[in-house]
């Protein structure tokens, strides 16, 4: 916990208060129920259903930095007279609230793609220069979850301006970056206790505790290889429904596409994933990915090879979506500890 | 190129001429509509380009 910023406590009866104070400034977003089965975040009010108690949402933030359909530019006209449209970025100042570590390290992997190389991304940009991190410590990890074992923490704080920790009636609050103390200045909150800080330490180091590492991530990484013949077995079980990417808060693969009226049109790009067939299918007809093998292995050398290469960093952070929506039950902690426990 | 233009906004060009160089190759020959881009722009040999038609892929 970085001691540079003030630790504090929000009784949760203010946390209204603190709400509509934010809402005078920005955009408020958080995890609402949209069923009693599926969590997702959304634009909120005061008045709305806030969720900021259980297990982490089904779907994370990812789509107001990423939307799954964002149209790049516009194009009127045909031929030699025809005029392209630029699209303004949105950078609509946007405090995302109840966001779990998992998730915002997630989005520091996004950053990685979309900032991170030669030329960045404006559309990402925009909204990300925009967009305000409140984390919330995970007391409850799902039966998927395994931040643990890829270098995270049920309490992280990577990516985050806040870190709000449930102590019953009051929100421990970590005020972690001078975005995070202009949001806290919203709030009427006392300093944190001696008390309250031990019993964050405690709830933190509990989640932690209900879910030890299981596999050493290095290793992983180190024998993640294209000839394994784990690919294939991984293969012959997955149908290709694509749920593990577009649930993932870190894939970030996109096909762009023109929507074309008599006047002109729009080029807009939306989410893909490297496990339909034709997201490698090339004009000509060749596939140089021919069946869900190569995919299989592509999604996980991509996220624990690739990526680690070009950014040092695996583009994972155990959020265990993937391991809990699959309709087959392929779990990539299976194939991590496997390749992990190679030559051991 | 200007600092806050989308990277996916592309460099108009018209197609001049289309060569059928065997039974399955052609040789589509483009030339851009900003002529100060056609003084400027330059490739290295086997450069890949990402080329498209509107509203045809």
């Amino acid at each position: 916990m970085n001691d540079q910023y003030p630790q504090l406590i929000l009784q949760k009866a203010a946390l209204r208060g603190w709400l509509e104070r934010l809402l005078a400034s920005y955009r408020l977003v958080g995890p609402v129920a949209d069923t009693e089965a599926v969590t997702s975040y959304r634009p909120i009010g005061p008045e709305s259903m806030l969720r900021l108690d259980g297990p982490r949402p089904t779907v994370s933030p990812k789509p107001y930095l990423l939307p799954q359909t964002e149209t790049l530019f516009a194009f009127q006209g045909s031929g030699p007279a025809l005029a392209l449209a630029p699209v303004t970025p949105d950078a609509t100042p946007t405090v995302v609230l109840g966001v779990r570590p998992c998730d915002a390290r997630a989005l520091r992997r996004l950053d990685d793609v979309f900032l991170g190389r030669s030329e960045p991304d404006i559309h990402y940009e925009g909204r990300r220069r925009a967009t305000m991190v409140v984390g919330l410590a995970c007391a409850t990890p799902s039966w998927g979850c395994f931040c643990t074992s890829v270098g995270g923490s049920p309490a992280g704080t990577e990516g985050l301006d806040m870190l709000l920790t449930d102590l019953g009636d009051r929100y421990h609050v970590a005020v972690l970056t001078p975005v995070g103390e202009k949001l806290a200045a919203a709030a009427e909150v006392v300093e944190a206790t001696a008390n309250d800080a031990k019993a964050v330490r405690v709830q933190h180091a509990e989640a932690a505790a209900r879910m030890p590492a299981l596999f050493d991530l290095e290793a992983a990484v180190r024998n993640v290889r294209w000839e394994a013949p784990l690919w294939a077995q991984v293969a012959q079980r997955c149908l290709a429904c694509g749920v593990c990417s577009y649930l993932c808060p870190t894939c970030h693969c996109f096909d762009i596409q023109d929507e074309t009226t008599s006047e002109g049109g729009v080029r807009f790009r939306c989410w893909d994933t490297c496990q339909f067939s034709e997201f490698t299918q090339m004009g000509a007809g060749h596939n140089p990915r021919p069946t869900q093998t190569e995919r299989a292995r592509q999604r996980v050398s991509h996220k624990f090879k690739y990526l680690v290469e070009e950014f040092g960093r695996a583009g994972c952070t155990g959020c265990g979506r993937c391991v809990e929506r699959c309709p087959v039950n392929i779990d990539i902690r299976a194939i991590l500890s496997e390749f992990a426990g190679e030559g051991r | 190129m200007i600092e806050d233009r989308s990277l996916y906004l592309p460099n108009l060009a018209v197609i001049d001429r289309i060569a059928q160089e065997t039974w399955d190759t052609k040789t589509f020959r483009a030339v851009f509509s900003d002529p100060g881009l056609r003084d400027v722009f330059t490739y290295h040999p086997g450069q890949f380009q990402e080329v498209s038609v509107f509203a045809v892929g």
